[in-house]
């Protein structure tokens, strides 16, 4: 009787739901922000694609490659939802004394409201995550800058502090090396100050002071190397085009920055990104334009599988030493052109020793007169062509691409350009459907050229 | 109930296993709902029962409705399940039936009703001003929202229009009486502003039954009918945005769109209608269609009244001295039809068919389902 009675007590208590327990492990928190965080990059990567050229759209007018309002509330949910578990990391990490945790967590809160800021301008942020108000107001998006600033600093801080426990191989990025996240942290600071390049308060000496701080080689890459059950993304796009649902078409634009029609040289990387024709040609396609009558394989470059970015186990890059070392070229070019130089030689040297290019052809691509033009003949247009290439679909180039207003050698306006852009590039995206419809009130009203505070 | 945790199933990768907090946020302090309803009313009967006459008046209202809240993904959920509001319908039920012929082998029988029906979102929880029920989406910026608000009937659709002049700057309706605003390229310009373009709730819905019987004849038919009511159809959306209806057949036309400019005179400037270079030289690149009519939620909200035949029956039974020669007891011989739609502003397949669009069992959006069967039948029925 008294058994009877113990499991009826339990199994009448139908308000605790098994699947969905009351509380987290920190570390499990951990290992779904680092998943999620590189996804997001992943996300952010492929709309930015289409905008900066390495992408095109097999069909023409297609919204992305003719830059016309898209809904991006699944991005927006991704975003937020990745900052909402990094808010719950810091809130326990504080509570538990795990000051590493803390640490990486304010690192990976600055990286993902920077991703949301450089995207949509004002976002919410200081009324969110602990559902104090079910209609969160907007911040700035210059406010903004400065509290991702902040956390950078306060995560280095944490990160040299001592910490109650030890991250490990719950972190997907880094493994746990703490060493390595405070070069991320300086890393990212020196990103998203060179974005204010131009703007009130900026000083070369400021990013070139977080350079020495940053990563020192292609080893303390931030990438997460992804899995035999959990393909990197880009290699599921790269297989679904294999198998006719048509993506990844590389843009005519990508294609002559490489193959000798738009610069002097022909990129020895150019065979380790894209596929060829049939026939054994780099051909792009135009964006806006479609493929015209050309049939759905075999006539244009596309991404093919087994490459360095679009293999199964392919990393996914977050941020690189390479792209450090471009934005040491620009920010040492008004004061140190050797200083600007060396970085610029060793940003395309990085680049080329990830996808494992021949040293002859390196060395041989490095001697070009056109590539080594000597410090005193280095140009902005040169460090903005080389990182163009270096950074391979990753977002950060659009965000290169709005302070370069776009200039980059060659790049037109796609065709069927949206009437609403006047004839220009775009300059952000809208803001999502699910925003507008929950949250109507507090949206700024904002067109595609409005630019981020950074861009104007 | 309160803040959960899940494992998203991709895990675990390389031995880990990730958590997330659930984005779904249930109340703790969660109530039942209670749905109080009056009704009064009268049935009469005349004529030694040969009409009659129903009269019902009634109000129904449904206090703190357990309703998930789609909220801000930047409040850290995305879902708040609470007691939401409360909402109220009110109307009349009059049902009218008679015999009005009763004479020798001939006798007709009829029955009719009416509904009619106005409802309001009397309450909404504080805190919230107001709650997405669903929605569907279409191509730039078409999509539309059902959202309660409080003091608004339930049912209403939100979505993208064109701009209007004189139009109240204050206003939540859309009034598609005003002239349209059209911009310096000659073509109407869109807004993203939400406004409501319609309300999926029929205002009044019923139907008329007849059957008439002489000797062995049958024959009876159900009318059915609905009016005040809109849906949105994201198919016409999605046609639109390739060509394919209708309307794009004039392609070829150079035509003036009715409407003022900003300045208020005339709008004179011809524009054309296809795609590319026109025969003006201007480039209209991707065409009105696609550039303009596709990203306005408002052409895709249109009237989903309607007037159908649900069944139209003619029947002969078999006199019993003609089956004497036969096996059977009884032969009944009927051709039918079902769901015949008579008339219908919608210009879909069916203005009753829906599919429930995104967040919820909305009515209101048509997506892509399946329209209902117009059927015929022949049938003989033979009794052993």
């Amino acid at each position: 009787m008294i058994l009877l009675a113990s499991s009826c007590e339990t199994f009448l208590d139908v308000n605790t739901n098994p699947n969905n327990p009351t509380d987290a492990p920190i570390s499990g928190l951990m290992t779904n922000i680092t998943y999620q965080t590189t996804l997001n990059v992943y996300r952010q990567g492929r709309t930015a694609a289409f905008y900066v050229q390495y992408l095109a759209s097999p069909n023409p007018s297609s919204s992305s490659d003719t830059m016309e309002r898209e809904d991006f509330s699944t991005m927006w949910f991704n975003l937020y939802n990745a900052m909402t578990d990094v808010n719950e990391m810091i809130l326990k990490s504080q509570e538990s004394g795990a000051k590493h945790y803390l640490g990486a967590g304010q690192v990976m809160m600055a990286l993902n409201l920077a991703m949301t800021v450089d995207f949509f301008g004002d976002v919410p942020y200081s009324e969110s995550f602990n559902f104090t108000t079910v209609t969160p107001s907007y911040d700035d998006d210059m406010t903004l800058y400065q509290s991702i600033d902040a956390l950078l600093t306060e995560g280095i801080a944490n990160l040299n502090a001592e910490s109650t426990s030890t991250i490990g191989l719950d972190d997907f990025i880094f493994k746990g090396d703490i060493g390595k996240w405070k070069k991320f942290a300086y890393t990212l600071k020196a990103r998203y100050l060179i974005h204010t390049k131009g703007d009130a308060g900026y000083s070369d000496a400021a990013v070139l002071s977080a350079i020495d701080n940053g990563f020192a080689s292609n080893e303390d890459n931030a990438q997460i190397f992804f899995f035999e059950q959990d393909r990197n993304p880009w290699a599921n796009v790269a297989r679904n085009n294999a198998n006719l649902l048509l993506d990844g078409w590389i843009s005519e634009q990508f294609v002559e920055a490489l193959d000798g029609t738009s610069y002097p040289t022909i990129d020895p990387r150019m065979p380790l990104l894209i596929g060829t024709t049939d026939d054994g040609e780099f051909l792009g396609t135009v964006n806006g334009a479609g493929r015209g009558n050309a049939p759905e394989e075999g006539a244009r470059s596309t991404l093919i599988q087994e490459q360095y970015y679009t293999s199964t186990e392919s990393p996914l890059l977050i941020s690189t030493y390479a792209e450090l070392k471009f934005i040491e070229a620009e920010a040492a070019l008004a004061s140190n052109k050797d200083r600007a130089y060396a970085a610029y030689l060793a940003g395309i040297s990085a680049h080329m020793d990830m996808l494992s290019v021949e040293t002859a052809k390196k060395a041989a691509y490095l001697a070009d007169p056109s590539v080594s033009m000597g410090a005193a003949a280095l140009s902005i247009d040169d460090i903005f062509k080389e990182k163009y290439v270096a950074l391979f679909l990753h977002p950060e180039t659009w965000n290169d691409a709005r302070r370069y207003d776009y200039a980059y050698k060659n790049m037109n306006l796609p065709d069927n350009l949206n009437p609403n852009l006047s004839g220009q590039f775009i300059r952000r995206v809208a803001y999502p459907d699910s925003e507008v419809s929950r949250n109507g009130k507090n949206i700024p009203s904002v067109t595609l050229l409005d630019r981020i505070w950074w861009d104007q | 109930m309160g803040v959960t945790y899940v494992s998203p199933s991709v895990f675990p990768l390389d031995g880990q296993v990730g958590y997330s907090k659930n984005s779904t946020f249930g109340d703790p302090t969660l109530k039942p709902e209670l749905t109080t309803s009056v009704e009064f009313g009268t049935q009469l009967a005349f004529f030694n029962n040969k009409a009659s006459l129903d009269v019902t008046y009634y109000k129904s209202n449904a206090k703190d409705q357990i309703i998930p809240v789609p909220i801000s993904d930047a409040t850290g959920f995305s879902s708040y399940i609470t007691n939401a509001g409360e909402i109220e319908n009110r109307g009349w039920e009059i049902v009218v039936g008679g015999t009005p012929i009763e004479k020798g082998d001939f006798k007709w029988d009829v029955s009719a009703n009416l509904t009619t029906n106005k409802n309001e979102v009397k309450a909404i929880r504080e805190g919230i001003d107001q709650i997405v029920v669903g929605s569907q989406s279409g191509y730039a910026g078409a999509s539309v929202t059902m959202i309660l608000t409080e003091g608004q009937a339930y049912g209403n659709i939100y979505g993208s229009s064109y701009i209007r002049s004189g139009s109240d700057p204050e206003g939540t309706t859309l009034n598609r009486g005003l002239p349209q605003v059209i911009g310096a390229n000659g073509f109407p310009i869109r807004t993203g502003d939400q406004l409501i373009l319609g309300n999926a709730i029929p205002k009044f819905f019923g139907g008329i039954k007849n059957q008439f019987s002489y000797k062995g004849f049958e024959f009876s038919f159900l009318l059915d009918f609905r009016t005040g009511i809109q849906q949105y159809s994201q198919f016409a959306n999605y046609l639109s945005a390739f060509g394919k209806q209708k309307d794009s057949e004039r392609r070829n036309e150079t035509i003036v769109f009715p409407g003022v400019m900003a300045d208020g005179s005339q709008n004179s400037k011809p524009v054309w209608l296809g795609q590319g270079i026109g025969p003006d030289g201007v480039n209209y690149g991707a065409g009105y269609w696609r550039n303009t009519y596709r990203g306005a939620s408002e052409n895709f909200v249109t009237n989903a009244s309607y007037l159908k035949l649900r069944k139209i029956t003619l029947a002969y039974n078999l006199m019993p001295n003609t089956l004497e020669r036969t096996p059977f007891r009884t032969a009944r011989v009927s051709i039918a039809a079902n769901n015949i739609i008579l008339g219908t502003p919608w210009d879909g397949f069916d203005p009753e068919s829906f599919s429930s669009g995104a967040g919820g069992n909305a009515v209101g959006f048509t997506g892509l389902g399946f329209p209902g069967v117009q059927s015929f039948f022949f049938t003989l029925n033979l009794g052993l």
